[in-house]
């Protein structure tokens, strides 16, 4: 099963709103089988490698762009769809990590 | 979800007039805090937040911030609603770029499970053009909280 993250500064809201608005949007677009979690920068770090996807909300800092390349984890600008603008973009780029995933796993 | 309750009568301030963030949240938070809303460890809670994950969001027709604090500094749930005369600086979400916001919605969350549809409903009025120029052209507290209840409620019953 693929597995994204959505990460904000406390993990209270905006990325719940997040990973809500992605789980609408796979629900509405017949995408099955994909995990979505919220969760916070404290815990990031340590959790991240679980992850196949990382839809941030605070900007990553240099630490988490390094996890998230050595781990071969694709990092998304999530904001577009926390406020729900044009979050077409951000829509695209995480079913394409998706896809790549798929493909590598064949 | 009816999140109408979260709105208070107490806590609509149309006519604040900081010259800057912190002194913003000082403001508003001894009126929360006075209020009983809020803890003693909020204001201090909200500016640390906010230096390290600012909440500016600059949206088509509205400049706004979302302060908010940890659950474990709020007492019970609540959308505070704050309109300031001059512009404060802040930051944006995610991009941390400068932004003059006029608006400030402080959430009070003490349940995020239980919340959080709040904040993604009110992301999506912030951007409905009708709902911004009414919540803008409103002044009268009583009516803004009219305003806030009523939207609320036609929301619940939609969905």
């Amino acid at each position: 099963m693929a597995k994204i993250v959505v990460a904000c500064g406390s993990g209270v809201a905006s990325s719940e709103v997040t990973a809500s608005r992605i789980k609408d949007f796979f629900d509405s677009h017949q995408v099955k089988g994909v995990s979505v979690d919220a969760t916070d920068f404290k815990q990031l770090p340590e959790v991240l490698h679980n992850y196949d996807v990382y839809v941030w909300i605070a900007k990553p800092n240099q630490q988490l762009e390094e996890l998230a390349k050595e781990n071969h984890i694709a990092v998304v600008n999530g904001m577009p769809i926390f406020m729900n603008m044009n979050p077409e973009k951000s829509y695209k780029q995480i079913i394409q990590a998706l896809k790549n995933m798929q493909s590598a796993n064949k | 979800m009816d999140y109408s309750e979260m709105i208070h009568k107490d806590l609509i301030f149309l006519n604040e007039d900081a010259p800057d963030r912190k002194t913003l949240f000082r403001e508003v938070a001894r009126k929360l805090k006075k209020a009983g809303y809020v803890k003693d460890s909020y204001e201090k809670a909200l500016n640390l937040r906010e230096d390290k994950f600012p909440t500016g969001v600059v949206l088509p027709e509205l400049s706004a911030m979302l302060p908010h604090a940890d659950p474990v500094n709020v007492n019970k749930p609540f959308l505070a609603i704050v309109k300031n005369a001059q512009p404060v600086r802040v930051l944006q979400m995610g991009y941390n770029e400068p932004e003059d916001a006029t608006a400030m919605f402080f959430l009070g969350i003490t349940d995020p499970s239980q919340q959080v549809g709040l904040l993604q409903l009110f992301m999506d009025l912030l951007q409905d053009k009708a709902f911004v120029e009414k919540f803008k052209s409103i002044t009268d507290p009583a009516v803004m909280y009219q305003f806030f209840v009523d939207t609320f409620k036609a929301q619940a019953v939609d969905k």
